[in-house]
Order: C-alpha cells, then sequence, then structure tokens
C-alpha cells in the first residue's frame, strides 16, 4: 500500500525538471543518430547509383519512373489548384496594400518575386511531404512489419538501392519541375485576378513579369526545391524503417515524417535566404 | 580456420555440444552463436552449436522467447551475432564479401511466416522478381517458370493475376513458398509455414515441404511449434529452450532418452513459471 501512494504522490518541480531533461537528451540523441543514419542514407544511395551496377545492384529506370509517376504526375491536379489559388491570394492582398501608395501595377512584381522565390518552392515542399513523403514513410514501415524488407535481403536485393534510391531520385528530378510548375500556374492566377480588378491584359501581365523575373530568381526557388526533396526523401525513409511493432506504428512514423518534413523544409528555407543574402 | 580446429580450442557448452565431428558434408554450421538484443543484457542465443546436413529437414521448436526466430534471423545472415560463428554452405558469415554473399542468397530461399509478398505487385511480379535481379531472361521465360513453380506449389496458372491480398491464407503460404523455390536453392528456410492455418491446408503444406525435399532434393530449415507438423515431417528436431539447444535428434530419439522439459515440450506442456507469469 505504502508503495502503491509513494508511486502516485506528486512529482516535486526538481524531479520534473529532471525527468524534462532526461527526456529531452534522449530526443536530442535520438535526433543525432537519425540524421547520420539519413546521412548514410544518402551516401549509400550515392553509391548505388553510380556504382550498384559493379555489385549487381543496378538502379532500375522502371521503378524511378514508377515513383516519378507517383510523387509528380499524379500530385499535377492538385498542385496547379493551390499553385493557382495562392497567385490569386498573393494578388489579392498585393492590390490591397499597393493601393495604398497607388502603386497596384506593382503587384506585378511582387507576386513574381515571392512565387518564383518563396512560395512555389515552399508550397510544393509541403504538398510533397503530406502526399508523398507520408505515403513513402507509411509504405516502407508496412514493409518493415509486414517483413518485405527482410524479403528483399534475403533474395539479395538492397533495400537501399531498390526502395530508397529511386524514392530519392524522383523527388530531387521532380520537385524542380514542380516547383517550375507552380510558379507558372501562380502567376497565372495572379494574372487572371489582375484582369479582373485592375483591368491589365495578359499580354501586358507577362510582359512585367519578364521584365521584373531574372533567371536567378527562378533558380533560387527551384534550386532550393532539391534541397526540400531530399530532406523528404531521407525523412521519410528513416522514419518508415524506424518502425517496429504494428500498424500504429505506421501511423506515427507518418504523422512524424510530415511534421519532420515540413519543419525541415521551413528551417532549411531560412538557412538558404541567410547564406544567399550575405553572398 | 579449420572447423575441428576452431571446436577444440573454443569454450564448449556440454548441454549444447550437438556438433558432431564427423566428415559429412555440412549445409549450416552453427557454432557457439552467442546474440544481444540492443540494450538488453541478457543475451537471446546463448552459445548455440548446430549442424543441418544435406537433403534433410530440420524442425527447430521451443516456446516462446526461446530464441527460434533469432536463430533463424541468424543462419538466414540477416543479424550479425554478438559471437560465435555461422557457415552456410561453406561460407563464414561474418567473413563473406559481398560477391559470394549475392552468389550465396540465389542459392536460398525463404517462405516468411506472414508470406512478405509485395503487396503493391501481383504474385506473378512477385515470383519474377528473384529471376529479374539474379537470371537474365525474357519475359515469356519467366512466364513459363511462374507458371510451372505455381503448379509445383499446386495453385492455378490465374493466380499469378491476382494480388497478394486477394489470396487465402493457405494460398498465400503457397504463393510465398513458390516465391522461395523460384530459383532451385539448395536450401529452403521455412518460418512458421502451418501458423493460422486449419489442420486440412496445414497438412497439405506438410506434404509440399516433403514434396520439395524428395523432388528437388532441398535442405531445409523450418522453425514451427506446430507439434503435429514437425513430428510429420522433420528428419531431426531441434530443441531451443531460454537461448540454448536442450537437445536435438529424430522424434524417436527425444522421446527416447530426453529429458522432462523436452517431452514437456514436445507434449505442449508450459513451464510452471510459464503458468505463474499467465496467473
Amino acid at each position: 500500500m505504502a508503495e502503491q501512494s509513494a508511486n502516485e504522490a506528486p512529482i516535486g518541480p526538481v524531479e520534473a525538471l529532471g525527468r524534462a531533461l532526461v527526456g529531452g537528451i534522449a530526443s536530442f540523441s535520438r535526433g543525432i543518430s537519425e540524421l547520420g543514419f539519413g546521412a548514410a542514407l544518402l551516401v549509400q544511395s550515392g553509391y548505388f547509383l553510380f556504382f550498384g551496377r559493379m555489385r549487381h545492384q543496378p538502379v532500375r529506370l522502371p521503378s524511378v519512373i514508377e515513383q516519378m509517376m507517383e510523387i509528380g504526375i499524379r500530385a499535377l491536379p492538385i498542385a496547379t489548384v493551390l499553385s493557382f489559388v495562392i497567385g490569386v491570394t498573393l494578388a489579392m492582398q498585393g492590390i490591397d496594400l499597393l493601393k495604398t501608395f497607388g502603386a497596384e501595377s506593382q503587384v506585378v512584381l511582387a507576386v513574381a518575386l515571392s512565387i518564383s522565390r518563396e512560395f512555389a518552392p515552399l508550397i510544393m515542399g509541403i504538398l510533397v511531404a503530406g502526399r508523398s513523403g507520408s505515403a513513402l514513410a507509411a509504405r516502407i514501415g508496412t514493409m518493415v512489419i509486414s517483413q518485405e524488407i527482410d524479403a528483399l535481403r534475403v533474395m539479395g536485393i538492397n533495400p537501399v538501392r531498390y526502395l530508397v534510391v529511386p524514392a530519392l531520385l524522383a523527388m530531387a528530378l521532380l520537385m524542380p519541375l514542380m516547383t517550375f510548375w507552380a510558379d507558372v500556374f501562380g502567376m497565372l492566377g495572379a494574372a487572371v485576378y489582375a484582369r479582373l480588378e485592375l483591368g491589365m491584359s495578359f499580354q501586358a501581365y507577362a510582359d512585367a513579369t519578364f521584365t521584373a523575373l531574372t533567371v536567378d530568381h527562378l533558380m533560387h526557388g527551384i534550386g532550393k526545391s532539391v534541397i526540400f526533396a531530399v530532406w523528404i526523401a531521407l525523412v521519410a525513409v528513416v522514419n518508415g524503417l524506424a518502425v517496429t511493432g504494428g500498424a500504429e506504428q505506421v501511423g506515427r512514423a507518418t504523422t512524424r515524417t510530415v511534421v519532420l518534413s515540413i519543419a525541415g523544409i521551413i528551417v532549411t528555407d531560412m538557412l538558404f535566404i541567410f547564406v544567399l543574402t550575405r553572398g | 580456420m579449420d572447423p575441428t580446429e576452431h571446436m577444440a580450442a573454443g569454450p564448449r557448452d556440454t548441454e549444447n555440444a550437438i556438433v558432431t565431428e564427423d566428415a559429412e558434408p555440412v549445409v549450416i554450421d552453427v557454432r557457439d552463436l552467442v546474440t544481444h538484443y540492443p540494450g538488453n543484457a541478457e543475451p537471446t542465443l546463448k552459445g548455440v552449436n548446430m549442424r543441418i546436413y544435406p537433403n534433410e529437414i530440420v524442425c527447430i521448436m521451443g516456446g516462446s522467447g526461446s530464441g527460434k526466430s533469432t536463430l533463424l534471423r541468424q543462419i538466414m545472415a540477416l543479424d550479425r551475432p554478438t559471437s560465435g560463428q555461422v557457415r552456410i554452405l561453406g561460407h563464414d558469415l561474418s567473413a563473406i564479401g559481398h560477391r559470394d554473399m549475392h552468389e550465396l542468397r540465389k542459392k536460398i530461399g525463404v517462405a516468411f511466416q506472414g508470406g512478405a509478398m509485395f503487396n503493391s505487385m501481383t504474385v506473378g511480379e512477385n515470383l519474377k522478381l528473384p529471376l529479374r535481379e539474379h537470371a537474365k531472361l525474357a519475359e515469356e521465360q519467366m512466364d513459363i517458370m511462374v507458371r510451372m513453380k505455381l503448379a509445383f506449389v499446386s495453385l492455378d496458372p490465374e493466380t499469378a493475376l491476382k494480388l497478394p491480398s486477394e489470396l487465402s491464407g493457405g494460398m498465400l503460404k503457397r504463393a510465398a513458398m513458390a516465391r522461395a523455390i523460384m530459383m532451385d536453392p539448395g536450401l529452403l528456410f521455412c518460418d512458421e509455414p502451418s501458423a493460422g492455418l486449419d489442420p486440412a491446408v496445414s497438412a497439405a503444406l506438410d506434404d509440399l515441404i516433403l514434396k520439395l525435399r524428395d523432388v528437388m532434393g532441398m535442405t531445409i530449415v523450418v522453425v514451427t511449434h506446430e507439434r503435429a507438423s514437425a513430428f510429420k515431417i522433420a528428419d531431426r528436431i531441434v530443441i531451443l529452450d531460454k537461448g540454448k539447444i536442450l537437445m536435438s535428434g529424430t522424434l524417436d530419439e527425444l522421446r527416447a532418452t530426453g529429458p522432462k522439459r523436452v517431452q514437456d515440450l514436445l507434449d505442449g506442456v508450459p513451464e510452471e513459471t510459464e503458468v505463474a507469469n499467465w496467473i
């Protein structure tokens, strides 16, 4: 009885602080370990991509194409709608704010730069993390618990080469293309709104956009998107492979993948901008 | 290193000493195998010694937590031991190179407990996977082989077009068996082949295992807790208990000379401590 009461006794502030500290250290340690695992996966993926054939572990093109279809092509409808809506939203905000200064026509410049440098890679990153990153984590997690990963290994098929490289490559190839797609449809959305609100013709909007936009602006967003793609793929694979137990763990891995991917994208974005704006 | 020299020099646990020093060819040779799960001080396998000879069916039996699955993972080269040695078809798994391991994998088939079929592929594609990876065959040749293997395990050719999720438990196990023998391996591992099946289907799978040995000349290692199945198919039964081999021999030998714990395990009588734990 006495033991039971001791267990139920409320913990003091020092003990609570101690527990929080121990928990924090454990989480930090897990994070470092996962980062290391992710880095090792990236190196291994590069190895299999370039030297896999020499080790009878070639990366098969059909697997990469299948992943590209899943990550990119099948996501195009939602990517198009999102980009268009973001463009319209930015145009509405921009025109409303610039109206104060009588500079509504400058909305073209604001939209072109904000979409190409920031919104297109960010929105596509979040979309791919939520749609494809979570699917990849769930797929790999399910394969772990149903022993499919073991089955690959006993068949002499390296799981990194078979599962990770195609997903990583497909994301790294598709994300820049999707970002460019989002650039186009975002600006189209803004152009449609500018025509309705300001009576600006599509030709005039396009001319102003091409004047404002340089290749550097586009590459700024596209370059970021490649980093986001690699991050999302690695987070999904690390979390998928960490699944143990049953279906509940797959759900947790999926949620964790989405949260960490999006958090990572936002932090990486900030670091990317910090580095580029210092140069 | 000469195996007999190792045995003479190394520490021997007489309780586990089932290794015989004869000149017969050995398919699997396990010596002083010790394994730990990460973070667990108590070893899962505590110095296991075992030899498996060509063309025999060996059933590894034991209660829950006895180390059956851990031993199977070790001899399938899925996990690394803490210490000890596993030799398969003459290859020391701790010292084997990538190329030899790749060749060795072609000679081993594994039928996992849940089938471990890839759910995104049809049964036919599942069966073709080892061929695609290891053999350069035309699609038509692979189709013929798939039909042959499906017929061998008594499945209709149309099964090739179905998804694994469309198969019954017994059919799934047969399909998994068909994939395991696609490369005509000399060595087959079966993890709980009869688990969760009704007696009739279980008996048919037992017959299939006997057929694989008799017709295809395979050496087969079966991990099972199904006593009726083991008694029917095993040339030799290895009894594992708490990470150690209690005894190994034919069913008659075990019945005639086995200690009480062996008799209890053969009769399915739980240990007193197990009963106490349940209560």
